[in-house]
């Protein structure tokens, strides 16, 4: 038993010390991306955005705010670090670690939208923060979505799932891009969807229970955090629900409700709230790759819109 | 829980560590605790079923075994059997029965709504209320003595490796395992150990991966042609191989860890020459508990031809039943049942088949005909397996027979399939290595045995390999928590 237990710490040792080497390959290999959503991050963290407006928010920021056209209509100088598949819990810890490294934007365009008050219930992506949760503005953050962070932190083991093949066909495709010299496939953070429509609409309301988003304490207290931010950091904050198309708006059942959060919380502060979830360019499909998202022509016509509502021509 | 979870991860080790430290008298209190929680961590209040169950077959059996007349002996039984199967039948099968009765009314213009009740299917309940029924059965023929200690009997019927999708086993070989005093060994504990990374490999490696597939094809079938339906039918096959041999070899190792020995479950069925062979390879547990009791007690093969053809008929039927409560289950069943009864009927012809081509019986190309087209058959039934509704099924199978085998052969071969199956080109091409990987595996354990390859090489070559197995499983494993397949049965 003893001689067991013996080879079993060994084995176990062994096994850690493989995994730390393998997760420094990975780590090394991920911070040298320039290109895709692990290159945003990257510039993030190495202070290479510093740009007078900074775009944050969820995939429909990520899609649909197109950071070149603002530059052009503006003059200043901007860029989208807005995150795929994440609320204002991931959100928030990204926009510090930015502030940290870069300098403060003029103006912050906060994307919101019906699940921005519910917090994120996992860390979405999540091999895109492990090589940096020596920063303490992600490694806090990402602790109060999972508590069980701490683990990735100091058991390399624990890590290796995270490389799963979904992963690897992303790191793969991004080395092929840059090593190749294509260039980024994002303009400034800004995914440009070529896709159009393809969902089944008959289907998509077949569910006749509608979307429940929840109006959560936290999510509120996270939204409050960023505009202290902001208030702290003298950065002018606009709060932007981007349009979705108008079949689904019928669905969300607490919408009336979330959107009176915004437009109170954008009282008390003096800030924009800018609504375009009822925008007559709702209404036409082609602007859209699904219900929520706006496609590369949406995304283009919508920044062009927002440009006018409140930032001033350079002209 | 699931085994493919952290929480696994960390319960079971302490079970294991506990379980040595605690004296012998007491461990079956550990053990059964650790059982309970095991369940319990799915959904507490389920574990009532189990307890009713246990109960009733504890004392129906006592009483049983007490009775000197066989009359009296049967009311028992009888009480086991309806406790039992009441139980399947209110939680697995009254909405089934309800839904397909109004159905049927509907159908001669009577509209009758039968209630339906909103009851989720309590985990691993076909599994363990067969294993207490044989256990009540054995007693009822004599075969096996009434278990007097409640705690051991309990212990059996809820042994947390095998309680929630088996090995189903049979009393005579897992309650005597529980009075045995079992010492650590470190050869088993390191066995064991083996076994289970084998079984997570075939888990979250290949059964996973192949799930993400499946799903989409099978759960969109009607936007896909043939060739992707043919593809997502193959990887079927492959999943529900892995997710079920996966399962068990985690329950045997993990049994075996603690010093017990589980019944095998799986024998490569792929490789069979005959459905009956194949029968005799997949999901042993079940096929021997039907055999045992419900083949032979209909009269086995020892009646006339057509009553045999009908016992495995109503056999194969039972086990289709057995696996969900859909009409595709029970044509997956059929399927099985019309092939044996055919390879019966047509044996004689098939054997003329061989002998006018001069193929001799033994030859290997006679063996490789034999294996492709059980393969096959096995195949087209899963199509009913999988479908989500039997109209469904039927559309697949149309496309599916539409298909071009050269045409197939070249999309696999160079991985282009031009549609978006729910995998990437290096997703699938990592499936089927791995695939690859577990079939040479497969086929070197034929004739060798992979411990005894293992233990003969130095330990620096051992444990690399172990390394590379463990580092293979957490790079190119899916950890999405999914469910295994035959928890919902």
């Amino acid at each position: 038993m003893k001689t067991f237990f013996k080879n079993s710490v060994f084995f176990l040792l062994g096994l850690l010390i493989i995994s730390f080497i393998i997760q420094s390959i990975v780590f090394a290999l991920i911070k040298n991306l320039e290109v895709g959503e692990l290159g945003v991050i990257n510039k993030i963290m190495n202070g290479q955005i510093n740009t007078e407006i900074l775009i944050c928010g969820a995939s429909r920021a990520f899609v649909g705010i197109n950071p070149k056209i603002i530059e052009e209509y503006s003059g200043m100088s901007c860029y989208n670090i807005a995150l795929n598949g994440s609320r204002l819990g991931l959100q928030v810890p990204l926009l510090k670690a930015y502030l940290k490294h870069n300098k403060k934007p003029k103006i912050l365009i906060q994307e919101l939208g019906m699940y921005s008050l519910s917090v994120d219930k996992k860390v979405f992506a999540p091999y895109k923060f492990l090589p940096y949760l020596q920063e303490s503005e992600i490694y806090e953050g990402l602790l109060k979505i999972d508590h069980r962070i701490w683990l990735n932190k100091f058991i390399p083991l624990m890590n290796l799932t995270y490389f799963n093949t979904n992963f690897q066909s992303i790191l793969i495709k991004d080395y092929k891009r840059q090593l190749n010299k294509l260039g980024d496939y994002l303009i400034d953070g800004f995914h440009k969807n070529k896709n159009q429509w393809s969902i089944d609409e008959k289907g998509f309301f077949k569910n006749p229970h509608g979307i429940y988003n929840k109006i959560e304490h936290k999510g509120i207290q996270l939204l409050d955090e960023i505009i202290q931010i902001c208030k702290e950091n003298n950065i002018k904050l606009v709060l932007v629900n981007t349009p979705e198309y108008y079949k689904i708006l019928n669905l969300y059942k607490h919408r009336d409700e979330i959107i009176k959060v915004f437009e109170n919380k954008a009282k008390e502060n003096d800030l924009k709230y800018l609504d375009y979830t009822e925008h007559e360019m709702t209404k036409n499909r082609n602007n859209f790759y699904n219900f929520t998202h706006l496609n590369a022509r949406g995304a283009n016509k919508f920044t062009n819109i927002l440009c006018k509502n409140f930032i001033n021509n350079k002209n | 829980m699931l085994f493919n979870s952290i929480s696994f991860l960390i319960f079971f080790p302490i079970v294991v560590v506990l379980y040595f430290l605690i004296p012998h008298k007491y461990r079956w209190i550990f053990l059964l605790a650790a059982s309970y929680y095991f369940y319990m961590s799915w959904k507490p209040e389920y574990i009532i079923l189990i307890i009713v169950s246990t109960l009733i077959d504890y004392f129906a059996s006592l009483h049983m075994e007490k009775q000197k007349e066989k009359k009296k002996k049967k009311k028992f039984l009888i009480l086991s059997l309806i406790s039992n199967l009441g139980l399947l039948f209110t939680f697995k099968y009254y909405n089934f029965f309800s839904n397909s009765l109004n159905v049927l009314l509907n159908k001669f213009n009577i509209f009758y709504d039968s209630p339906t009740f909103k009851l989720l299917l309590p985990v691993g309940i076909s599994f363990y209320t067969f294993q207490t029924l044989s256990y009540s059965i054995d007693v009822y023929r004599g075969t096996k003595k009434a278990e007097k200690h409640l705690g051991y009997f309990a212990l059996y019927v809820s042994f947390f490796p095998q309680l929630v999708a088996g090995p189903i086993e049979r009393s005579t070989r897992l309650l005597p395992q529980f009075f045995e005093k079992h010492k650590f060994n470190s050869q088993r504990v390191s066995d064991g150990l083996k076994l289970m990374a084998w079984g997570f490999f075939k888990k979250v490696v290949i059964a996973d991966r192949v799930a993400a597939l499946v799903n989409q094809v099978y759960n969109n079938s009607e936007a896909y042609g043939g060739i992707p339906l043919l593809l997502a039918t193959y990887f079927f096959a492959v999943q529900i191989y892995c997710d079920f041999s996966g399962y068990s070899d985690i329950a045997i190792g993990a049994a075996q860890v603690m010093g017990f020995s589980l019944m095998d479950n799986f024998r490569r069925p792929y490789y069979s020459k005959n459905i009956s062979e194949f029968w005799s390879r997949w999901h042993i547990s079940l096929s021997t508990w039907f055999k045992d009791y419900l083949y032979i007690p209909l009269g086995g093969n020892r009646v006339s031809k057509p009553r045999w053809y009908a016992n495995l008929f109503i056999v194969f039927l039972v086990s289709g039943l057995w696996h969900g409560a859909n009409w595709t289950f029970v044509i997956w069943g059929a399927l099985h049942g019309f092939y044996l009864i055919f390879a019966l009927w047509t044996k004689n012809i098939r054997e003329k088949i061989y002998n006018l081509f001069s193929i001799p019986k033994e030859s290997l190309l006679k063996k490789y005909i034999n294996v492709f087209v059980t393969f096959h058959l096995v195949l087209f039934a899963w199509v009913f397996f999988r479908a989500n509704t039997v109209n469904d099924a039927f559309n697949i199978v149309s496309k599916m027979l539409n298909v071009d085998p050269i045409t197939f052969i070249k999309h696999a071969t160079t991985l282009n399939f031009n549609v978006n199956l729910g995998l990437s080109k290096y997703e699938i091409f990592i499936a089927i290595c791995s695939i690859i990987i577990m079939e040479i595996i497969h086929l070197y354990q034929r004739h060798n045995r992979m411990r005894e390859f293992l233990s003969s090489k130095p330990r620096l070559i051992r444990w690399s390999i172990y390394y590379l197995i463990i580092i293979f499983i957490l790079i190119f494993g899916e950890f999405n928590l999914t469910q295994f397949i035959y928890f919902q049965f």
